[in-house]
């Protein structure tokens, strides 16, 4: 059974639920990031939040870290809730597609303006680069370096196993370098671009996946 | 606990000692360390975190409910037992016949004095509309 740091507070919050805001506030920034990731678009990324920590709360009586065959520890258990979630949100939003946020642009520039826009370019590229990969690879990229978890993690929120995830991350690294070193912008295969009508540019839409 | 070695070597920083230099490991490491630049945690706005924080208190106190979607109640019907004699007999009374019997005939004075009312309503409200038309003001007057 792998170490949960979190065991104590589940444990105290499943004694009195009122005790369940320290694991709140310890990964609601987590939850938020991972759906926004995900769906591209804030308001979404705070529905699915909400619903991700009111089902936690819930459903923590019956979580067992003993998983379901496999050992889970609480953050998995809750990256798992936030995954069937985004999936529901998914089948909601290809009957009301939204346009996307350039996530890219949030990210804040230093004070540099010239390094500022080397490094925006790079972040640019990266994120395209991300975008085109398949919606398994993309979101594994996601949970190993925007949420710093580990494989074994990766594979418990995945349903996959840890050599698998390996797997899955090294051909999206792989993608991404290939991407880069050519250094195009083609959409991907049977994908109609999305046209910015204020720059010109044009956007893949893997949103929509 | 496991520690990814794999991503770990690919995300160092210390230089390698290594003679040969892996041109494909290079690329793949610069790949990875620009992703990790890239893929910043994003966080919600205060007032969101604060706003579901009061909601979660309220739900664990009880004082508040996630919406759940409640069937409405349809009553049951519950089989009366009937006696063998009756079943043999038709024309003797099923046990709850005479229940029914006066519950039907209350109701059916209820209908009755409601249609009685409400027909005297209509009527005096065609009558004072005639009056009206006519020209009476007896009704002006008292009003």
């Amino acid at each position: 059974m792998p170490f949960d740091a979190d065991r104590p507070a589940v444990e105290a919050a499943r004694r009195d639920p009122l005790q369940f805001d320290p694991l709140y506030r310890k990964y609601v920034a987590q939850i938020y990031s991972f759906a926004l990731y995900e769906t591209r678009d804030h308001h979404a990324a705070e529905d699915l939040t909400e619903q991700v920590f009111l089902r936690a709360l819930q459903a923590l009586p019956r979580f067992d870290d003993r998983g379901e065959g496999d050992a889970s520890t609480f953050r998995t258990w809750l990256f798992r809730i936030a995954r069937n979630a985004i999936a529901n949100e998914r089948r909601r939003a290809r009957r009301h597609p939204q346009a996307p946020l350039e996530l890219a642009a949030m990210i804040g520039a230093t004070d540099d303006p010239a390094a500022a826009v080397v490094a925006r370019d790079e972040v640019d590229r990266a994120w395209r680069a991300i975008a085109r990969l398949p919606e398994e690879r993309r979101r594994a990229l996601v949970l190993r370096f925007a949420e710093e978890m580990s494989a074994r993690e990766i594979g418990q929120v995945l349903g996959r196993s840890e050599g698998a995830v390996r797997v899955l991350i090294h051909r999206a690294l792989r993608a991404v370098s290939d991407d880069l070193a050519a250094g195009r912008a083609t959409p991907p295969a049977g994908a109609p671009e999305a046209s910015d009508s204020a720059t010109g540019r044009t956007r893949p839409r893997w949103w929509r996946r | 606990m496991q520690v990814d070695t794999y991503l770990d070597e690919l995300l160092a920083t210390r230089s390698r000692t290594v003679a040969a230099v892996d041109e494909a490991s290079t690329e793949l490491a610069h790949a990875a360390a620009l992703v990790r630049d890239a893929l910043v945690r994003f966080h919600p706005s205060f007032r969101f975190e604060e706003a579901l924080a009061a909601r979660l208190r309220a739900v664990a106190a009880g004082t508040t409910r996630v919406a759940t979607i409640v069937r409405f109640p349809v009553p049951v019907p519950v089989p009366v037992p009937v006696p063998a004699a009756a079943l043999a007999d038709p024309a003797l009374p099923l046990p709850g016949d005479a229940a029914r019997a006066s519950a039907t005939a209350e109701r059916g004075w209820v209908l009755l004095g409601g249609a009685i009312a409400s027909g005297l309503s209509l009527a005096a409200g065609v009558l004072l509309a005639r009056r009206r038309s006519r020209g009476d003001d007896r009704w002006e007057r008292l009003a």
